[in-house]
């Protein structure tokens, strides 16, 4: 049996953490014909790069991947990262290897967020950069709101942990 | 003169010691009449012991000479002197009584206390110089070789040292050092050079955990021990250090309490293994404790603190104002055209497309060449995935 004072710091641990930020969330909701499914991505910034790239915001992915070409961009290859385990994914088992590397999440209200992240890199990888659970997400409180209308831009809301 | 009963039982710790051992047992009664040592009963000489209850090797230089050689100093070649097939710790008390035993032959005793022992050599020995081989653990045979080797090729530049040292001490007051001297001395220094530096190198230039599973700090003091030893020609430092070595290598893997300890002792291909099999277990939290440990036990190893690093939890952190700007123009064109463009690139700005294609480099200098990168959203539109 728990106490009042117990219960009212469970039920107030996870609604107690402030977001510090918000950037946008793309919700790209496509037509039954197009190729990819229903994806939700944030825009990305990467040291040395100027410009952004999206990143597809998935809380079920074990890793963070990081597209090739991007990762050729930031001079990271799967043969100079720790090796990563063989992953098995939507495109196949995909094997590449690990690196760290700093990504920055542009808010447009409150404070960027920056996590220095790691990512597998592989040339087996054929889909988009993922921020993935280890790696990323584990180290942020987030949450998501899809935005009011279809035409919205949904909202990516995150404070360090 | 002093007694070489008594000067020789001490411990050594340099090599003005080892020569004063040396010095000492030459003048052992009889010594005029070398090689027949035997008239004197025994010969007695400090040696370092090796590991309590193991047996050992006694290695030592023999100075038998003829009597032609005699006055010239010229110590052969290093050579097996002894079997030890007992060490025990005793006190100063016991020490006499071992002796007798030593004294006895065939079987030597060598009794040590500690910094040193008091070597019984069976009668018809000469010995100027004495070292032991330790019995290495098995799985740290590779290591522990070199130390040994080390040990013993020290021991031969002492020898090798002191006949050159005595080469210039019998010449230089006359300062008629013959040709034939002078070559052979600077033949000594270099041979001495050759044998030494190679395999000191060899050893200091393996990394931490691959010279033995001891913890950094002990590490650390034991290679700069082995520096200063072998700076000065320190045989017994370096049989000390040896000794040390393979009594903590051998306790770390009897009494190795978890995987780190084990595999450590092992080689860092292990350890290594070790790491991404958990990985591929998902274990990314027991493979992320490994790594740390490992990394903070060999602080020298490049794979330990990458792995530390790439599995360390991601580490976030709020930093400036905002930067970011409403992307709902970009959301909208992809909404509406990224079917067209499958397998590809995309950079915009706003609603504008400002580059496209299968090559990201390409699509980057496109945009930068259509009014800079700054500001742009690249996206990259996946192809269907397979069935």
């Amino acid at each position: 049996m728990t106490s009042d004072a117990d219960q009212d710091a469970t039920a107030q641990g996870p609604l107690h953490q402030a977001y510090r930020g918000a950037s946008e969330l793309l919700v790209l909701i496509q037509r039954p014909e197009d190729p990819a499914p229903l994806t939700a991505v944030v825009s990305c910034a990467f040291d040395g790069l100027e410009e952004q790239y999206t990143a597809l915001l998935d809380t079920g992915s074990h890793y963070c991947f990081m597209q090739q070409a991007l990762a050729e961009q930031l001079e990271l290859s799967p043969e100079t990262g720790m090796p990563s385990p063989p992953v098995s994914t939507r495109f196949g088992t995909i094997n590449g290897g690990f690196h760290r590397c700093e990504v920055r999440i542009p808010a447009k209200v409150g404070k960027d967020l920056i996590v220095d992240a790691t990512w597998i890199v592989s040339a087996e990888w054929p889909g988009p950069t993922v921020l993935g659970w280890i790696g990323f997400l584990q180290g942020t409180a987030f949450g998501c709101h899809p935005g009011l209308t279809a035409e919205d831009t949904g909202t990516f809301y995150f404070a360090p942990v | 003169m002093q007694d070489s009963r008594t000067a020789t039982s001490g411990a050594f710790g340099d090599a003005e010691a080892l020569w004063r051992s040396t010095r000492l047992l030459a003048c052992l009664p009889g010594s005029s009449e070398l090689p027949h040592w035997e008239s004197a009963g025994q010969a007695r000489a400090t040696v370092f012991f090796a590991e309590e209850g193991r047996g050992g090797t006694l290695w030592g230089m023999s100075e038998a000479r003829t009597p032609e050689e005699e006055g010239q100093g010229l110590p052969r070649e290093v050579e097996p002197i002894g079997r030890c097939d007992y060490v025990t710790r005793v006190n100063a008390a016991a020490l006499e009584t071992d002796q007798e035993e030593g004294a006895s032959g065939a079987r030597g005793a060598f009794p040590h206390t500690g910094a040193g022992a008091t070597a019984i050599l069976p009668p018809q020995q000469d010995v100027s110089l004495l070292r032991f081989r330790v019995q290495p653990a098995p799985a740290l045979s590779r290591y522990t070789a070199m130390i040994h080797q080390a040990v013993a090729n020290h021991a031969k530049l002492v020898a090798l040292m002191h006949e050159s040292r005595r080469y210039a001490e019998a010449a230089s007051p006359l300062c008629q050092l013959s040709s034939e001297t002078i070559a052979r001395v600077a033949q000594n220094m270099r041979t001495a050079e050759n044998v030494v530096n190679p395999i000191m190198g060899e050893f200091f230039s393996r990394r931490p955990e691959q010279q033995v599973g001891i913890d950094p700090a002990l590490l650390a003091t034991f290679e700069n021990a082995v520096r200063f030893a072998a700076a000065h020609h320190d045989v017994f430092g370096l049989a000390r250090m040896a000794s040390e070595l393979q009594s903590r290598t051998s306790a770390a893997l009897s009494n190795a309490s978890d995987r780190v300890a084990a595999v450590e002792a092992g080689s860092v291909a292990d350890l290594n293994a070790e790491i991404q099999r958990l990985l591929s277990a998902g274990r990314v939290s027991d493979a992320r404790a490994i790594a740390a440990r490992a990394a903070s036990r060999m602080p020298g190893s490049d794979v330990f603190a990458q792995w530390q690093e790439v599995l360390a939890p991601p580490r976030a952190r709020l930093a400036g104002e905002a930067t970011g700007r409403s992307r709902h123009r970009e959301q909208a064109w992809l909404r509406e055209h990224t079917g067209e463009y499958k397998g590809q690139w995309v950079a915009l700005r706003g609603d504008n497309l400002i580059a496209a294609g299968p090559s990201l480099r390409q699509v980057r200098e496109q945009a930068r060449q259509a009014g800079g990168l700054a500001d742009a959203l690249f996206h990259f539109v996946a192809e269907e995935p397979p069935a």
